[in-house]
């Protein structure tokens, strides 16, 4: 359960720093959406009730987005890039994508816990 | 249960590695590329004579940086500061300098000369179009 919610919450990392790097990132995003789509599947696959990967990717996320608030804090030394990233992530598009992110997450476990044995 | 573990584990370390060495290797490039950009200038060399402004611009460019010119937009800018385009040149290639000569008349042989070089610039696998205003 504990390893559920630390691989989970590293998928989401992942995802989110591929947001910031954009094209600086060696890994190409599609690799990375598609990998964590498919940790996210033998998450719900593993689960036994569909509510507990529910509430697994849901508090996962959360960690995963608080680790990172506090990453890029660190990261950034000045005010300003800080306030340009935090500007960044409320762009429309962002939001959306996150919100993408976290529903297909979804979805991928759903489709676990449905083909499982 | 033990292997069940284990197989969990090493998932858990492969995801964690790939997450950091991701995160890290994207950071250095941006760091790197940044770096590489602000050593990109353009060198502007025109002065009058005769009635003919002459000179070249040349590129400036850092090792490691792969700079493909797109154009070279020229410009001489009156006293009401507007610009009065007078040369334009599309290059498409890897010609980092060009030769500059034209004729202009007596009264605008004070003013001052500006324009900029549209660019591809490409540092690894890292691509982007970009505007070196002089």
């Amino acid at each position: 359960m504990v390893i559920n919610f630390l691989i989970s919450s590293f998928a989401f990392l992942f995802n989110l720093s591929e947001l910031i790097l954009g094209p600086f990132s060696p890994f190409p995003t599609l690799a990375v959406w598609v990998g964590s789509l498919v940790i996210f599947f033998i998450i719900g696959f593993r689960t036994e009730s569909f509510a507990k990967s529910l509430v697994t990717l849901t508090i996962s996320f959360l960690i995963a987005s608080v680790c990172f608030y506090l990453m890029i804090k660190a990261l950034s030394s000045g005010e300003e890039i800080f306030s340009r990233l935090m500007e960044l992530f409320s762009l429309k598009a962002i939001a959306l994508s996150i919100f993408f992110v976290l529903s297909s997450s979804y979805i991928a476990s759903f489709f676990g816990y449905i083909f499982r044995r | 249960m033990k292997s069940h573990l284990s197989k969990s584990f090493i998932t858990l370390l492969i995801v964690f590695s790939l997450l950091c060495a991701n995160f890290v290797a994207g950071i250095l490039f941006n760091v790197s590329y940044t770096k590489k950009v602000n050593q990109l200038t353009v060198n502007v060399n025109i002065a009058v004579d005769d009635g003919i402004y002459e000179g070249e611009i040349n590129l400036l460019v850092p090792e490691g940086l792969k700079v493909f010119v797109m154009e070279y937009q020229l410009g001489i800018i009156d006293e009401k500061g507007d610009m009065v385009q007078v040369f334009s040149q599309s290059v498409n290639s890897e010609t980092r300098r060009l030769k500059v000569s034209f004729p202009v008349r007596k009264h605008m042989q004070n003013w001052k000369i500006s324009g900029f070089v549209n660019v591809k610039v490409k540092h690894w696998w890292i691509e982007k179009f970009m505007t070196l205003r002089f």
